[in-house]
C-alpha cells in the first residue's frame, strides 16, 4: 500500500523532463562556462609560467607584472558566473533569437509601435528594466577582475546566414562597457553609441549632438542596441554620478542623473550591469525602482582581502617571487604580514608596494645584494607618502560609505515602503555588511 | 561590408517587401537623422527625387554583394519586379541601371509615358494581408505585389485593395509602415472596368518569371498588329483607327481620377498611336500603356489574349 504522504519525489516521478531551450545562436556565440576551472584558463594571464623572469629588464618586468598578469580569483568567478547570468536570461526570449521571426517583430515594434512593444515585454516582466550592480571598495581590483570578465566573453560575434531567421548574416554585439567620466548623462548615451559603432564600424555617434533631447538620445541607443542585439551594457565609474551638498542632500544634478538612469533602463529592455564605490548604493536606494533592478541583484564586494586569504597570499608570492626578486627565493610568512600590513589587503596598495620595489631595484646596484624583507621595507619607504594618503583616503572613504549607508537606510528608507517585509531583510543584511566592513577596517586601522 | 550591406543583414527585408517601402523603414529603423547620408550610403552619390525614392538607392539594395552583371538577387523574390523587367528588354535595363548607377541623379525613366501616370501611382494595401503581417511581422508593410499600377486586387486574398494619396511634400519616409494614420487616410481602390481587366492580366504576368512575359509579349504584339491591319492596309482605316483609339482612351475609365495632362499626351502625340506603339522600335512602352492598347484590340478587332 502507497504511504499517503507522498513525497515531493513521487510527484515529480510522473512529470515530462523540461524541455530542452529553443536553440538561440545569441547565446552559442557567449561561449559560457559552468567550469570554474575553465574559466580561469581563459582569463588568466600568467606569463611566469610560461617564461623566467630572472634576467628580464626592470622595466619589462614591472611592465608585465602590473599591466599584463591576471590572477583569476574568486571574486573574478563570482562576476562571471552574474554577468553571464544576466546575459543569459536577456537572450533567452525569442524576441531576442534571431533564429525566431519574433525578434525582427519586437524590433520594428519598439520602432513603430513602442506600447505594444512594452505590452511583450511586461509579459515576461522585463517592461521595467534588469540590471544589477556591483559595488566594491576603490582598489579592489574591480574593473580590472571586470574588464578580464568581459574579456573571456567573445564581445562581437558574426552569425551566419543561415542561423538567422530570414538567412541574412547578422551581428551580435554581446557587451558593451563604458565609464562615466563626469559627462553629461547625454554624453553618456553617446559612449555606448560610440562604442557600439567602433565595434561594427557603424556611424551613428557621429550624428547625435547634445540639441538633440534625451529622449532622442535614448530613442537612438534603443534602436542601435536593437540593430545588433546588444546583451548587456556596462557602466564603470557610477560613484561619479553622486554627488552631495553640504546638508547631505544629493544636488539637483545628481538627482537628475538618477532619474536619467531610470528611464533608459526602463526604456532599454537589455540587462545594465554598474560598477561603483560603495558611495554609488545609498545613492541607488533614493529611488525604489533603481533600488528594485539594481540593488537586489548586486554583489557587494566590500571586504578588503585577509592576509592568509588564498588569493591574496597566491598575488603576492607572484608579483614578489616572479617578478620583483625573481632570484631570491621566496616570501616568509613575515614578509607577507609586513606586506599585508603595509597595503591592507588592497591590490592597488599592493601594486604600489611592487612598483616601488622595482624602482628601488633599478636604483640598487646588484639585486643579489638585497633581501626580500630589506625590499619590501625600502619599498614602503620610498612609496610612504603615497601608501599612506591612499590609505587614509581608501579607509576614510570606507568609514564614511558605511556610516552614510546606515544613516540613508535609516532615515530614507524607501525600500522598505515600497517593497515591505522582504526589503527590510535585504535592507537590514547590507546594513550589517555595512557595519561589519566598517568594524573591520576599524580593526586594521 | 559596406553600410548596405550590413544595414539590410541587420534588419532584412521581408518576404514580397515593396523595396521603397523597405528603404523608407529601414531609415527610421537605423536611427539615422542624415537622410542625404542615408540615401548616399557608401558615399557614391547622392540621391535626386526623394518624393518618390528613385532607383539609385534601390539599386544598392538590388545589387547588394554582388557585381552589376550578376546581381538582381534582393529583387529576385519580388514579383513587382518580375511585372516590370517582363516589358523590357534585358540588355536595355541593364544599360539603363549602369547610367544610373554612374550619376548621382536619376533622370532617366525606363518606361516611355511614365512622366503622365501620376494618377495611378497611389500606395496600395490588403486589409487582409495588413491583419497578417501585423502578426508576423508586427508592423503592416508595404506589398511589393500591390504596388503594380494595374492592380486593383490582392493576388493572395483576392479583396480589393485600398489606396492612399500622398499630398506633396509627404513622401514615403513619412509612411514606413501601414499605421493608424495611413489606414485613417486610406480609400477603396478605384475600380474601373477596364482596370478590372489589367488586373487580371497583370496578376498572371507577376506569377511567370520575366524572360516568359518577353516572349509572351513578342506574340502578343504581333497578334494585335495582324488583328489591327497595322502592316499593310489603308491610310483611311489607319486614320479611323486612330481615332478610336483616343475616343477609348478618354472614356477615362481607367484613371483613377481626372488626368488632363495624361490624357493630352496619349491622345495627340505621334509616339503613343497604335501603330508607333507596334512598330517594333518602341521597346519600353510602359505597361499599362500597352495593356490599354490590349484591351482597345480586344474590343475594337478580333484580338484575344492567351496565356
Amino acid at each position: 500500500m502507497k504511504n499517503s504522504f507522498n513525497s515531493h519525489a513521487d510527484e515529480t516521478a510522473y512529470l515530462p523532463d523540461w524541455p530542452e531551450p529553443a536553440y538561440n545562436p545569441m547565446l552559442s556565440a557567449l561561449n559560457i562556462t559552468d567550469d570554474k576551472a575553465t574559466f580561469f584558463s581563459r582569463c588568466e594571464v600568467r606569463k611566469d609560467k610560461r617564461y623566467s623572469f630572472a634576467n628580464a629588464p626592470i622595466k619589462e618586468r614591472k611592465r608585465v607584472a602590473l599591466d599584463e598578469m591576471f590572477l583569476p580569483n574568486e571574486l573574478s568567478w563570482r562576476l562571471y558566473c552574474l554577468v553571464t547570468d544576466m546575459m543569459y536570461r536577456g537572450y533567452n526570449y525569442a524576441d531576442r533569437n534571431i533564429s525566431d521571426s519574433a525578434q525582427q517583430k519586437q524590433v520594428n515594434l519598439s520602432a513603430f509601435n513602442p506600447a505594444k512593444a512594452k505590452g511583450v515585454l511586461k509579459l515576461t516582466e522585463r517592461d521595467k528594466g534588469v540590471g544589477a550592480a556591483v559595488i566594491a571598495e576603490s582598489g579592489l581590483g574591480k574593473t580590472t577582475t571586470m574588464d578580464k570578465v568581459l574579456g573571456a566573453i567573445p564581445q562581437t560575434h558574426r552569425h551566419k546566414a543561415s542561423e538567422s531567421y530570414y538567412n541574412r548574416e547578422f551581428i551580435q554585439v554581446s557587451w558593451v562597457k563604458v565609464k562615466f567620466h563626469g559627462l553629461s548623462m547625454k554624453a553618456a548615451v553617446r559612449n555606448i553609441i560610440e562604442k557600439i559603432d567602433d565595434l561594427t564600424d557603424d556611424n551613428l555617434a557621429r550624428e547625435l549632438t547634445d540639441n538633440l533631447s534625451v529622449t532622442t538620445h535614448i530613442d537612438k541607443l534603443k534602436l542601435h542596441c536593437a540593430k545588433y542585439n546588444v546583451g548587456m551594457i556596462v557602466l564603470d565609474e557610477c560613484q561619479i554620478m553622486v554627488s552631495y551638498k553640504k546638508n547631505g542632500e544629493l544636488t539637483t544634478a545628481s538627482k537628475g542623473k538618477a532619474d536619467f538612469l531610470q528611464q533608459i533602463v526602463n526604456e532599454i529592455p537589455i540587462p545594465f550591469l554598474l560598477i561603483g564605490t560603495p558611495i554609488f548604493e545609498p545613492y541607488l536606494a533614493q529611488s525604489s525602482f533603481l533600488y528594485r533592478r539594481f540593488v537586489e541583484e548586486s554583489a557587494m564586494v566590500k571586504e578588503l582581502y585577509s592576509v592568509d586569504d588564498p588569493f591574496w597570499t597566491d598575488l603576492v608570492r607572484v608579483y614578489f617571487e616572479s617578478y620583483v626578486l625573481p632570484k631570491s627565493g621566496s616570501l616568509s610568512s613575515a614578509d607577507l604580514a609586513t606586506i599585508h600590513e603595509h597595503s591592507v589587503g588592497n591590490i592597488s596598495l599592493l601594486k604600489i608596494l611592487v612598483s616601488r620595489a622595482l624602482g628601488c631595484l633599478s636604483m640598487a646596484e646588484s639585486d643579489k645584494k638585497i633581501s626580500m624583507s630589506g625590499l619590501i621595507e625600502m619599498a614602503y619607504l620610498d612609496g610612504q607618502n603615497e601608501i599612506e594618503n591612499m590609505k587614509t583616503l581608501l579607509l576614510g572613504d570606507s568609514k564614511n560609505n558605511a556610516v552614510k549607508a546606515k544613516v540613508k537606510k535609516q532615515k530614507n528608507s524607501p525600500s522598505s515602503n515600497v517593497v515591505g517585509k522582504q526589503k527590510s531583510a535585504v535592507e537590514q543584511a547590507g546594513e550589517q555588511a555595512a557595519q561589519e566592513s566598517y568594524d573591520a577596517l576599524q580593526s586594521l586601522l | 561590408m559596406n553600410a548596405i550591406a550590413l544595414a539590410s543583414n541587420q534588419f532584412p527585408p521581408f518576404p514580397s517587401e515593396y523595396l521603397p517601402g523597405y528603404i523608407a523603414r529601414l531609415f527610421h529603423l537605423l536611427a539615422s537623422n542624415n537622410m542625404k547620408q542615408f540615401f548616399s550610403f557608401n558615399l557614391s552619390g547622392t540621391i535626386g527625387k526623394t518624393d518618390v525614392l528613385v532607383p539609385k538607392v534601390a539599386l544598392n539594395f538590388a545589387y547588394v554583394g554582388e557585381s552589376l552583371n550578376g546581381g538582381g538577387a534582393f529583387l529576385a523574390s519580388h514579383q513587382n519586379a518580375r511585372f516590370w523587367r517582363g516589358f523590357i528588354k534585358e540588355d536595355y535595363f541593364k544599360k539603363s541601371l549602369s547610367t544610373i548607377k554612374a550619376n548621382n541623379k536619376c533622370t532617366k525613366r525606363l518606361f516611355d509615358g511614365e512622366e503622365v501616370l501620376a494618377s495611378l501611382k497611389p500606395l496600395k494595401w490588403c486589409e487582409e494581408c495588413h491583419v497578417q503581417d501585423e502578426d508576423a511581422f508586427g508592423v503592416g508593410i508595404w506589398h511589393s505585389i500591390h504596388q503594380v499600377p494595374t492592380a486593383q486586387r490582392c493576388p493572395i486574398h483576392q479583396c480589393y485593395l485600398k489606396q492612399i494619396n500622398l499630398q506633396s511634400p509627404e513622401t514615403l519616409l513619412d509612411y514606413p509602415v501601414i499605421n493608424e494614420s495611413v489606414i485613417k487616410r486610406s480609400s477603396d481602390v478605384y475600380r474601373g472596368e477596364i482596370l478590372q481587366q489589367l488586373d487580371i492580366w497583370s496578376g498572371t504576368i507577376m506569377s511567370r518569371p520575366s524572360e516568359e512575359t518577353r516572349d509572351w509579349l513578342n506574340d502578343v504584339r504581333a497578334d494585335m498588329k495582324y488583328a489591327l491591319h497595322l502592316g499593310v492596309g489603308k491610310s483611311t482605316k489607319k486614320q479611323q483607327l486612330y481615332k478610336d483609339w483616343r475616343a477609348f482612351l478618354k472614356s477615362n475609365d481607367w484613371l483613377n481620377q481626372a488626368d488632363l495632362q495624361a490624357m493630352q499626351m496619349l491622345t495627340t502625340s505621334n509616339h503613343f498611336t497604335p501603330a508607333s506603339l507596334l512598330s517594333g522600335t518602341a521597346t519600353t512602352t510602359h505597361p499599362i500603356i500597352f495593356m490599354l492598347l490590349m484591351s482597345f484590340a480586344k474590343e475594337y478587332s478580333s484580338f484575344r489574349v492567351q496565356f
